[in-house]
């Protein structure tokens, strides 16, 4: 058969066949990319690594996104004619992410990376808000809110445009600094807009919904939390049926929130969850493990537990019983190890710090 | 400041009715639902005041077109009348009828009657009052109420004219397929009359419904409403949502994707061939007809809403499935085997889902393999490690050596096969489970006793460098069978990947960091020192001879392990090949000139 067809015959089942997992598709994809490059056809192996790069969206390793990425940048190089520049550059911003959740990336290589991306905003004619949405969001997360507040605002400055976030993740970004920065109140009348669905997005308001659950939590908000953490439970039907790996982070807050209310069901997420773990990028397992860590410390007993996990998981047992001490200080290493790997990098001790008060 | 400008808002009926039938309907014939529903609950309504009335509902066509619905339900008081329209939508909830209720959706009923016509009559007597009235509504919002003179029966008729596009849908056939097919589980007899003709449309005890059926019942119902001549039927019960029906296994195979048409009912009267979530994901192999009786339909009345109910009931129909499943191992071993034929998909899906189904079926699920297609049971008892690959590519490349080599080798690039294997290897504490690959199959071949035959070094660099230029390394090893001189393994899940040279993209400076943790393998030439020829060629001195055959080699062994040949490759293969019958001609014509 000529490997075309082979090729179109791989996209349809793709497209068509909704019991597949992104990890199924990705397989296939990549079978599809091998027809083209075993006949050389750039063209066709361009057009399937864009469909293979979308669909690494919900999966928990980055690799096939970096590496075929790095495969269209190169095949858009060679031929900047053949190809549109626009193609690609959404997804960039999640190599952005990749790169920044990865701690063997320096920060000279971020610093290069975040250029390349800057130069191709412009010469497409794009505004700059796609880059300082990203310099926000790694500054919050290292703890410099002041930094992260004028990044805040040179993105809120800059023209909206077609490499913007949706209103929904513009959103739901937003209220992360005002979460972290001690105003709930604030974050949570901002979130309105989410919490009655007005706007939504793949994973928002999902992601939203962990972030609120949890810091309502904190500031003692229950009513709030058990109103939130039931909207955030239908959210995840939905998503964990699709097996969407790449919310390991968020549902660890949700987790965390559950140990205190409803340990059955803190569990079958847990349950459900760690298989996704070891996949994951440094920076989800660290948050994973530090979430969990703080949760586990909520159990009042050190009952074991009963969970069914997979054998690659480090403390995986044939009779499927885990102590909760044992995995809570599995995970505290585990944070530990991670904060030491990213404040290494980022050059200072906000992860470690974290880590420590735990 | 107070606010004195208050104002309501205004609906428009004529956009309503747009909305609904352009929006909320999935098709013009649900007006018949609609008035068998409000049939059906005037009907449920009296008899929460009377529970010996004998509630029926009749249709009648009329020559010039027209239809007459009338029911003996609790019927309608003059001040109901005026709330009909003016209390839709204030309630939509499909628990426990009351009157408030029964209005609102009475009135949600008459607004689908004028998708078809234009207007709406309709005569009524309340079972608690002795007023005889007549409402006459028309599409643009007016309506009429009239006195009469004379004593109505208890109970409501609607009187509807159709408009002249829909006209066919109040033709005999098409009215009774529509009553059929929305009514036809309904608990009270449904009559439809035309002429002097008179028929009962529904089936008052279906036998779907009927605890105790038997299979053969049940099939014959199941081949009258799907056309299919089903492998099994089952009823199934449930306790969240009240769920009763039969659930019939499909003689064909499907595809997850595919679209099931199906039967729900909600309190008996249809509400969509879709299956509404009821089933389990995993149970694209059946058909089912569900009445639910304490669920929740959605605004269009057309679908369940998707809650903790719902949730609850499908759970409870997937172990319903599953408990059929097992018994039938016990029971009917033939028919179990005949469904595992069709559906081994499915089944392989319930078992990565459930351990205990895993433990009935593992045993019993084909796989595809090097030697063909197995049962796990088989390939268990084969050898105590069973062997597999994740991907096609490796699964082509391995498969030949592999079955040279005496193994099996599973083919796990079909969904759920690799999950159903690390399931069984967890399970099975005798079974290992090990992932091959073409490179460790090539670590599995003895190597080269280099110090005793430091010849064997030279000959291994001589290759090297005569295909430097493929990017392809060569090995001597001992490997069976003899007579295969050589055996080309591709790079581990980097078959003949076509690398873009990189340019000034500063991601081809993070690669590394995001590489997977295992070690590739490059792509390898296998020479078989125990093969004569390899052994020949390892003392033959001649660089062309030399250079010539092991290209000719080369591009055997790709031929040989169906991997892609470039034009140079092949272009290489016939210089060479030619070459060599040159040398041989030219050797054998000076032997004939010296003669």
């Amino acid at each position: 058969m000529k490997y075309t067809l082979e090729i179109q015959k791989i996209l349809y089942q793709v497209d068509d066949d909704k019991s597949l997992s992104p990890k199924d598709k990705i397989r296939l994809l990549k079978q599809a990319a091998a027809f083209a490059d075993e006949n050389e056809d750039i063209e066709w192996g361009y057009d399937v690594r864009l469909q293979l790069i979308r669909e690494c969206y919900a999966l928990a390793s980055a690799t096939d996104l970096i590496t075929e990425f790095n495969w269209v940048l190169n095949a858009y190089e060679s031929h900047p004619d053949w190809f549109n520049e626009n193609d690609f550059l959404w997804q960039y911003k999640w190599v952005l992410r990749e790169m920044y959740e990865n701690p063997q990336v320096s920060m000279e290589q971020i610093t290069a990376i975040m250029d390349d991306f800057k130069m191709r905003l412009l010469r497409n004619g794009y505004g700059l808000r796609a880059y300082y949405d990203r310099l926000y969001d790694e500054t919050l997360t290292l703890g410099q809110y002041e930094k992260a507040k004028e990044y805040l605002d040179l993105r809120n400055e800059s023209s909206d445009d077609a490499m913007g976030s949706c209103p929904a993740c513009t959103l739901d970004y937003e209220i992360d600094y005002y979460l972290l920065t001690n105003q709930f109140e604030e974050g949570y009348n901002r979130a309105k807009p989410l919490i009655d669905k007005q706007y939504s997005c793949a994973h928002v308001p999902a992601r939203t919904f962990c972030s609120l659950c949890y810091h309502a939590d904190k500031e003692g908000k229950s009513d709030i939390a058990t109103k939130i953490n039931s909207l955030a439970e239908e959210e995840f039907l939905e998503l964990f049926a699709e097996n969407d790996e790449s919310l390991l982070a968020p549902i660890a807050m949700l987790i965390c929130y559950l140990f205190g209310v409803n340990e059955a069901k803190a569990w079958s997420y847990v349950e459900k969850t760690i298989p996704w773990y070891t996949e994951s990028s440094a920076h989800a397992q660290y948050n994973y493990a530090a979430y969990l860590t703080e949760g586990l410390k909520k159990l009042t007993s050190d009952a074991p537990v009963k969970l069914n996990l997979p054998p690659d998981f480090s403390l995986y047992t044939p009779t499927h019983t885990y102590a909760p001490a044992t995995l809570k200080s599995w995970f505290k290493a585990e944070a530990t190890r991670q904060a030491a790997a990213f404040d290494a990098r980022n050059n200072c001790h906000a992860f470690t710090q974290r880590v420590a008060a735990l | 400041m107070e606010n004195k400008n208050q104002y309501v808002f205004q609906v428009n009926l004529k956009g309503m009715i747009a909305l609904l039938s352009e929006h909320i309907y999935s098709n013009p014939g649900t007006f018949v639902r609609e008035l068998l529903q409000n049939g059906i609950d005037a009907i449920t309504a009296f008899r929460s005041l009377n529970e010996f009335l004998e509630g029926t509902i009749h249709v009648y066509l009329k020559d010039n077109g027209s239809m007459v619905f009338e029911d003996n339900g609790i019927g309608l008081k003059e001040d109901e009348i005026h709330k009909v329209l003016t209390v839709i939508g204030e309630s939509s909830k499909r628990g426990e009828l009351d009157a408030k209720d029964f209005i609102g959706r009475f009135g949600i009923g008459l607004l689908s009657c004028f998708v078809v016509s234009n207007e709406i009559v309709f005569e009524t007597r309340s079972a608690l009052s002795k007023d005889s009235l007549r409402w006459c509504g028309k599409a643009d919002g007016t309506y009429e109420t009239i006195h009469l003179d004379y004593e109505l029966p208890i109970g409501t008729r609607v009187m509807l004219t159709p408009k002249a596009e829909w006209r066919h849908l109040f033709e005999y056939d098409a009215f009774k397929r529509n009553l059929d097919f929305y009514g036809n589980a309904l608990p009270y007899p449904i009559y439809l009359h035309k002429d002097e003709q008179t028929e009962q449309i529904n089936d008052l005890q279906p036998k779907w419904l009927t605890p105790g059926s038997s299979k053969e019942e049940l099939l014959a119902y199941g081949r009258k409403t799907f056309q299919s001549s089903f492998l099994d039927a089952v009823q199934i019960k449930t306790v969240a949502g009240e769920i009763q029906g039969a659930i019939y296994v499909l003689p064909f195979k499907t595809q997850f994707s595919g679209r099931l048409t199906h039967r729900i009912y909600l309190k008996r009267m249809l509400l969509g061939e879709e299956d509404c979530r009821l089933l389990p994901p995993w149970a694209f192999f059946v058909k089912c007809v569900f009445n639910a009786e304490s669920l929740s339909s959605t605004g269009s009345r057309e679908s369940l809403v998707n809650n903790e109910e719902l949730r609850k009931a499908q759970k409870e129909i997937g172990e319903a499935l599953k408990a059929y499943l097992k018994s039938l191992i016990n029971t009917d071993r033939d028919l179990f085997n005949k469904i595992l034929d069709i559906h081994f998909l499915h089944v392989k899906a319930i078992a990565v889902e459930d351990n205990e189904m895993f433990g009935l079926f593992m045993d019993t699920l084909p796989f595809e393999t090097n030697k063909g297609i197995r049962n796990f049971g088989t390939i268990r008892r084969n050898s105590p490690v069973v062997y597999y690959t994740t991907n096609l590519d490796d699964f082509k490349q391995v498969r030949r050596i592999a079955f040279s080599q005496g193994l099996l080798v599973i083919n796990a690039a079909y969904t759920f096969d690799e999950s159903l294997l690390k399931k069984a290897a967890r399970l099975y504490v005798d079974m290992e489970l090990e992932e091959i690959s073409p490179a460790r199959i090539l670590e599995s071949f003895t190597d080269a006793a280099y110090t005793s035959h430091p010849e064997y070094t030279a000959f291994e660099k001589r290759c090297n460098q005569t295909l430097e230029s493929f990017g392809c390394i060569c090995k001597l090893k001992h490997f069976t069978p003899v007579d295969t001189p050589v055996i080309f393994i591709a790079g581990e899940k980097d078959t003949k990947k076509k690398e873009l040279p990189p340019l000034a993209n500063p991601i081809n400076s993070i690669l590394g960091a995001f590489a997977p943790k295992t070690v590739q393998t490059p792509p390898t030439l296998c020479l078989n020192l125990d093969n004569d020829l390899i052994d020949t060629l390892i003392t033959l001195d001649d660089p062309v001879v030399f250079e010539a055959i092991l290209r000719i080699l080369y591009v055997q062994s790709l031929l040989l392990g169906k991997y892609p040949v470039n034009n140079e490759e092949m272009n290489l293969f016939n210089e060479s090949l030619y070459q060599l019958i040159v040398m041989k001609m030219t050797d054998l014509l000076g032997t004939l000139h010296k003669n």
